[in-house]
């Protein structure tokens, strides 16, 4: 939906009207083209969306407006449950009964509970994050209950962010919504310079990629051990390609519109531990995580820390984290693995606390660091993209024992004869891109900005004939994004 | 001696570091060893220094060490004397 020639536009005319309005109006004109953008994917998402947000608004006033503590904390109960209720109806209840109806197999019973056709609302598992923020700040006073119904609304259902996020936070987002903007020349540039690297990762790497990562994966036992292994490392760069570009894309158009969304990504590859991987990966999801589960939990423990109150504390945020990205055996244990591995390295710095050296590691050290991290990150995407659990063991064991030798299946479309070639190259071009923007601490938009007139338009004019000529338009639907599944 | 001060004290016990200096718009960012688990027990020394004890809903509004700074002179001013 996003990385498309029609959202593109859509957005190109909210701009104009935007611009064109005056200051006090601009709330409105987002707000429809906000509920006129999510109605063009299903109305009836629009009534879900709208529902959750008049709940919320309403609760948020009153846990403001109450003295009593008591009565504040019901109603915050209420409204977290509540939402919650309506994600999991959502997204959950299939899996859910499905589950039971293998137990029910397992005990041999004949009759089945009949599966509902339950409609997915795209987005929900954002905006429900993000009204639960509201709700927790409010009661914790950390942002103001909004007197305004049609500028919460529109904080909960602004078009950029909408779908998958990055997740904000009421006190960050709202007052943006009245800052007095005008239009600037500068912003214009620096957006859409930032929204061409977006279509660049999305279309000319991680959709190219997708193709052969979805060939594998479809059916593993058609591939031998080398091939998964490559599939499995491909699929690490296409889940960080296509991530990372929605939110180039959606953080360029609201800068634009002079409206400042929070990074959600700050080089996550080169992550020197699991946990450093969760502090650049997924940010605002990461960020939501620790304030409203993982401290409460810790702060609530304080008097009697042992080390097994510390590894339940991670496991939990991370099962938490695994259901929330899919309601499916393999995102529980993909949670599970991420989980454990910081429940090691905690426990590894908790021996190692006091002996912490402050100098810097030798860069060999660190390059090792990154290697593993990556590795274990890898690891656990098999089980984050794997059709089902046995698969994911399938594919692991085959990894491991260097099976399946004799399958013949081919990863790459021979009748295209530089696939593989253009492929690898383009890869290089990102892996080039990606450690110059780490080492030198500045983005590649913002270096394409700075650079002088003439080489400025001649880099975008590259980037745009690359995407044009190297995007991938087949097959695929490339308006569809990894994370708008969950 | 002023809270901030006092504090002081605690982040230097807490983290083990004699040359920390606290200042109001100071995060987890500046202090290398200050994660979610330190946080917890940052907190509880805080609460066991100035003997006072913080609820949940209080610690999950701390941006930084300036609102612990003003959380903890509101609940030092409640304190029964």
């Amino acid at each position: 939906m996003i990385a498309s020639l029609h959202f593109f536009l859509f957005f190109l005319l909210t701009l104009g009207v935007y611009y064109a309005l005056p200051h006090r109006w601009r709330w409105l004109w987002l707000l429809i083209m906000s509920y006129v953008f999510y109605g063009s994917l299903s109305v009836k998402y629009t009534v879900v969306l709208f529902t959750m947000t008049l709940i919320s608004y309403g609760l948020a006033r009153l846990i403001e407006a109450q003295q009593d503590i008591e009565k504040k904390k019901l109603y915050l109960r209420l409204g977290i449950i509540l939402s919650f209720v309506t994600l999991g109806i959502f997204k959950y209840t299939g899996f859910f009964l499905s589950s039971v109806n293998d137990v029910l197999d397992r005990l041999g019973a004949n009759s089945h509970i009949p599966l509902p056709d339950i409609w997915f609302p795209i987005g929900i598992s954002f905006f429900t994050l993000q009204i639960v923020s509201y709700i927790m700040d409010v009661y914790t006073e950390a942002a103001e209950a909004e007197p305004h119904l049609g500028k919460y609304a529109l904080y909960v259902a602004f078009f950029p962010q909408l779908l998958i996020g990055p997740i904000e936070r009421a006190s960050h987002l709202l007052p943006q919504f009245t800052n007095k903007v005008t239009f600037d020349y500068q912003l214009l540039v620096e957006g859409l310079i930032r929204i061409g690297w977006g279509f660049w990762k999305k279309l000319v790497i991680a959709d190219r990629l997708a193709i052969v990562v979805d060939r594998a994966f479809s059916d593993p036992s058609a591939f031998s051990a080398d091939k998964l292994a490559l599939a499995t490392l491909l699929y690490s760069i296409q889940i960080y390609a296509d991530f990372s570009a929605y939110c180039d894309i959606v953080i360029g158009m609201a800068h634009i519109l002079g409206i400042k969304l929070t990074e959600n990504f700050n080089h996550p590859y080169f992550a020197t531990s699991p946990i450093d991987f969760w502090r650049r990966w997924h940010i605002t999801l990461g960020n939501w995580l620790r304030d409203y589960i993982f401290r409460p939990l810790n702060f609530a423990a304080r008097r009697n820390f042992t080390l097994w109150i510390q590894t339940r504390n991670v496991l939990l945020v991370f099962l938490f984290s695994g259901l929330w990205h899919g309601a499916a055996w393999t995102f529980i244990i993909w949670g599970i693995l991420h989980g454990g591995y910081q429940a090691v390295e905690l426990a590894l710095q908790r021996r190692a606390r006091n002996k912490k050296s402050k100098s810097k590691p030798a860069w060999w050290k660190t390059a090792f660091s990154i290697s593993v991290t990556f590795g274990l990150v890898t690891f656990a995407w098999i089980f984050f993209r794997a059709e089902s659990v046995n698969d994911a063991f399938y594919i692991i064991k085959t990894i491991f024992t260097w099976g399946n030798a004799s399958a013949g299946g081919s990863l790459w479309d021979f009748t295209s004869a530089f696939e593989r070639q253009v492929v690898f190259l383009l890869i290089m071009i990102l892996l080039v891109i990606e450690i110059a923007q780490y080492l030198s601490k500045k983005p590649v938009w913002e270096f394409i900005h700075r650079t002088p007139l003439t080489a400025r338009w001649t880099m975008c004019l590259i980037l745009i004939y690359s995407v044009i000529v190297f995007g991938y338009y087949g097959e695929v639907d490339p308006t569809a994004f990894i994370y708008a599944g969950f | 001696m002023s809270v901030k001060d006092e504090l002081n004290l605690v982040f230097r016990e807490v983290f083990k570091d004699d040359s920390i200096e606290v200042f109001r718009e100071m995060t987890e960012i500046d202090i290398d060893m200050w994660d979610s688990f330190s946080h917890a027990t940052l907190l509880m020394s805080v609460e066991d220094h100035f003997d006072i004890s913080f609820a949940s809903r209080e610690i999950m509004n701390l941006p930084n060490v300036g609102a612990l700074m003003d959380l903890i002179e509101r609940k030092l001013a409640e304190k029964p004397r």
